[in-house]
């Protein structure tokens, strides 16, 4: 059994390797080479064009001549995706009406339209169709013009899309509330606004053969490893498939461990987050159309930590936190060890509580293993109706769920009270760590399983194997249970507390990990000294 | 190769966790709990009678439906056999659930099975892995099945059981009654020359009258005075004074209130009253002419509670001679239970040889035979220093003229 499992670990890890040797440095289009290269005929243009596009009705081709010259010229862009009024007054009307000074010099007039006549700002001179395509896509217009072998793609990206809200995943209530959007120029903009520095690097990338998602990797230069940028660029270009939608589909590419149930790249939708990530060294992945953008290296004690931490006062803060460690365990433990105390350890229960708990488990009449699985999975059941149902809909089945089903099952005799008890307090604890909450429950369940037939002997042995487990992991390079193991003094003030901001003079430091100063040192206030 | 190691590695935790895991899950409502058990020897047949009360969750669930109240809390039951084993086995024909020793905190033993030696017992109760080593054992003169038979449903506290521990923890609260886990006993068993105490219950009559004159008589349960072993056999009782004594020595002595006689004029019967507030005893050898001779240091502080009438605090030497009459009482209290211990039962319950073993290794092994034969005319120096620390929030008593 174990041995197939390494077999099938060591297969994958080969065909990872071939496919990443067979793989084009960028995925293309695949146009037809006689589609590729631009004619100086605008009409063959068109036609081109056309073929290309069928007969999608979003496609707006425009045929119009310069001034009164007479040469003719195309504008082809996307209906929707482009602002028509910069089109209208920035691009047709120069050309069409004023545009008196380009006339006398046929042979340069694609030079002559870039420097006198568009008011655009951002021009791109291309001679290759597959460009030509890609700038439309993106929300460009093209424009051809007649005796040109090359095409101007003009700058007017504009579409409808949602405004910078509050991010729902991630709920402070102190602290910036803006979070990014599915437009990656708005979410670089709101990274770019928290950090005003050149060294704030970004680079730009296509991925998705059919999606051709636009990817840009935000690192600040001083800070981040560079051999932690290379790998991210590596193993992103790797990445060949036809559609990336999410963040979530490369994540899955990206991951040091892809068997593990732990996440070892991160996600934020808010920008303050990413940017004090990014000033900790890390590098971050924007993804267009999500607002979730990937945060590599990640590592374990960020699921616990929450911005609202750095924001609020530090003792709050590092009880908080304490509590969320102790919430992590209850999650994963409280069935488990409620089963395997109730059926093998029943001695180490007070006798007052373990005469309630016999009242309560009298006349059910299931093992308290399967009240535990049967509850477990109600409230997973429960919990994803709420979710995916609409708003007003969700709460109906949360207070069906909680009030009515718990209480009848109970009355009814089928589930114990204390079970109840215990279920509920699950569920509210795997609320506190959002970010591991799916991994809790697959943590969860097993811990059950295993409760339910080893006792309390074999919960400490998974917990054990948990262990081993997480200290193996390592997300680009960087151990994941950094600063735990290997233990660090500095990275330790900002894991079980939070040590107030002129206390962590220093960054996160171990492999991967630059670290250096971040403050100067002796920032802690005191009064002024009388002289 | 590391993944060779791993897999072996892994297959051998593996095999590990399923050996030696424990496979006796039992389910809450298949257990039977005990919260009490008695042990007693029967006359004519010479079996071994346990009794035990098996708790009714159902009983004191707070359920909604008011049946709580009916049922009584426990159930009680009991069985005969020529062991210990032997009685519990032939209980397993009363009920189909499994006994659960884990809760129980309660051994009372019968004045016939303790004399007959409780060794036995001690030794199921430690050797099987159900019962805890921190059950109280305490000793009845009469039947120790009639105290559980006839107190079914406890005074404040439902189970009997939790009512009887918390009655033997808060013997500091008077310090008339001492309190004596099977750990205790064990461990005094395994040093072989200190003999055990344990707690004395017994059942009382308290007359009561009620609204229209008519008498009523209720049984009460009450923990008192203790029982003093010779080795794993009953030899007598100590009375609450005397136990007080025993606690003076090792001790274990918490609170508790001394009466000394008024030393001034006019002060009548009316006693002092105080409170004894922190205690503390030291048992020291010494050899003297080759005699093992004991010293037992006690020091205590008590606190003036009630002054009777007359009463001068600021005259210089009153309180001096209220600390010496304290004095003498703690060392009459001593003196006699050391008297019932040596010259009665010949029991070395303080653990004067321990020590003697423990300082004068070399001649202890001279005198370890005839240690039985030495202990009772032990010579015993007791040193008594006994304060009082304070008067309350008054000085002088205030009454009327």
């Amino acid at each position: 059994m174990l041995k197939l499992l390494l077999r099938k670990l060591r297969f994958l890890n080969i065909s990872r390797k071939k496919s990443s040797r067979e793989r084009k440095s960028q995925p293309s289009m695949n146009l037809k080479p006689q589609y590729r290269r631009l004619s100086e005929n605008v009409e063959s243009n068109e036609r081109k064009i056309r073929e290309i596009f069928g007969k999608s009705p979003d496609v707006t081709i425009r045929k119009f001549s310069i001034g009164n010259s007479g040469i003719n010229a195309l504008l082809v862009h996307l209906d929707g995706m482009s602002d028509l009024e910069i089109i209208n007054d920035n691009i047709l009307r120069p050309l069409m009406q004023e545009d008196r000074k380009i006339l006398p010099d046929r042979k340069n007039t694609l030079e002559c339209v870039i420097r006198k006549s568009v008011n655009i700002d951002e021009v791109v001179k291309v001679d290759d169709m597959e460009e030509v395509i890609d700038g439309i896509l993106m929300g460009d217009s093209a424009l051809f013009i007649d005796g040109s072998s090359e095409a101007l793609i003009l700058n007017t990206k504009s579409w409808e899309h949602r405004q910078v809200e509050v991010p729902q995943t991630e709920i402070s209530v102190r602290g910036p509330r803006e979070g990014f959007t599915e437009v990656l120029r708005v979410n670089t903009v709101l990274l770019r606004r928290k950090i005003k520095s050149p060294d704030l690097r970004m680079e730009t990338m296509k991925l998705g053969r059919r999606t051709r998602t636009n990817i840009v990797i935000a690192y600040i230069k001083e800070l981040a490893d560079e051999e932690i940028v290379e790998e991210v660029r590596r193993r992103l270009k790797s990445v060949d498939m036809d559609a990336v939608l999410d963040s979530g589909y490369l994540e899955e590419f990206i991951e040091d461990n892809p068997l593990s149930p732990f996440p070892t790249v991160g996600n934020t939708e808010a920008p303050d987050k990413l940017a004090a990530k990014l000033l900790e060294g890390r590098v971050g992945i924007f993804v267009e159309g999500t607002p979730f953008v990937l945060v590599v290296p990640y590592l374990f004690v960020e699921n616990l930590q929450v911005r609202e931490d750095y924001y609020s006062r530090p003792y709050f803060a590092s009880l908080i936190r304490a509590i969320r460690f102790l919430a992590l365990h209850l999650t994963i433990l409280s069935p488990a060890l409620y089963v395997a105390m109730s059926t093998f350890h029943p001695a180490i229960i007070p006798p007052g509580l373990l005469v309630t708990m016999a009242a309560a488990h009298e006349e059910i009449p299931f093992p308290s293993y399967m009240e535990a699985l049967i509850m477990g999975v109600v409230f997973e059941i429960l919990r994803e109706a709420g979710v995916r149902l609409p708003r007003p809909v969700g709460q109906a089945v949360s207070i069906v769920g909680a009030l009515i089903l718990g209480e009848a099952a109970t009355r009814a005799g089928i589930i114990s009270d204390t079970m109840v008890l215990v279920v509920t307090l699950t569920a509210i604890t795997s609320f506190v760590i959002p970010s591991l909450t799916d991994v809790s429950v697959i943590l969860r369940l097993t811990a059950l399983i295993i409760g339910s037939i080893l006792g309390i002997f074999g919960i400490v042995w998974y917990y054990i194997f948990i262990l081993i487990h997480l200290a193996s992991l390592r997300s680009f390079g960087v151990p994941y249970m950094y600063p735990l193991m290997p233990f660090e003094l500095q990275g330790i003030k900002d894991v079980f507390i939070r040590a107030p901001w002129w206390n962590m003079s220093y960054r996160p430091e171990t492999s991967g990990l630059k670290g250096g100063r971040r403050m100067l040192p002796g920032l802690r206030p005191s009064p002024a000294k009388n002289k | 190769m590391t993944k060779k190691v791993l897999a072996v590695c892994s297959s051998i935790l593996l095999f590990l966790m399923v050996s030696s895991g424990c496979w006796d899950s039992v389910e809450l409502d298949r257990r039977a709990i005990i919260s009490a058990a008695a042990i007693d020897l029967e006359d004519k047949t010479g079996r071994i009678k346990v009794t035990l009360h098996i708790t009714r969750p159902n009983a004191l669930a707070r359920g909604t439906d008011g049946g709580g109240g009916q049922q009584e809390p426990v159930w009680v039951v009991s069985s005969a056999g020529y062991s210990l084993q032997d009685a519990l086995k032939s209980l397993t024909t009363y009920t189909g659930r499994e006994l659960f020793w884990g809760d129980n905190r309660i051994l009372i033993l019968g004045k016939k099975a303790a004399e007959k030696g409780i060794f036995p017992f001690i030794d199921f109760m430690i050797r099987d892995e159900g019962p805890r080593s921190r059950m109280l054992l305490l000793v009845t003169e009469g039947e120790a099945g009639k105290i559980l038979t006839t107190r079914t449903e406890g005074k404040l506290e439902r189970i009997v059981g939790i009512e009887l521990e918390r009655l033997v923890r808060n013997y500091t609260s008077a310090s008339r009654s001492v309190l004596v886990d099977l750990h205790d006993v064990i461990s005094k068993f395994s040093r072989g020359i200190i003999s055990p105490v344990a707690s004395r219950i017994e059942l009382v009559e308290s007359k009561m009258e009620g609204d229209g004159g008519e008498k009523g008589s209720q049984k009460e349960i009450r923990v008192d005075g203790a029982a003093v072993f010779k080795g794993d056999k009953l030899a007598g009782w100590l009375n609450a004074p005397e136990t007080r004594g025993y606690l003076w020595i090792t001790g274990d002595v918490g609170r508790g209130v001394i009466l000394v006689k008024p030393p001034w004029k006019g002060g009548g019967t009316t006693p002092v009253n105080l409170n004894i507030r922190r205690a503390s005893g030291i048992i020291k050898a010494k050899m003297k002419d080759g005699k093992p001779v004991i010293v037992i240091e006690v020091s205590e502080e008590s606190e003036l509670e009630v002054l009777p009438r007359g009463a001068d605090l600021d005259r210089p030497g009153v309180i001096q001679s209220l600390e010496r009459r304290q004095a003498t009482v703690i060392k009459n209290e001593i003196k006699a239970c050391l008297r019932k211990a040596q010259q009665e039962y010949k029991s070395d319950i303080f653990g004067f040889g321990e020590e003697v073993r423990r300082q004068f290794p070399a001649e202890w092994k001279k005198i370890e035979e005839e240690w039985g034969e030495i202990y009772p005319h032990l010579e015993v120096a007791v040193q008594v220093r006994a304060k009082i620390r304070g008067t309350g929030l008054l000085v002088n008593p205030v009454h009327p003229e």
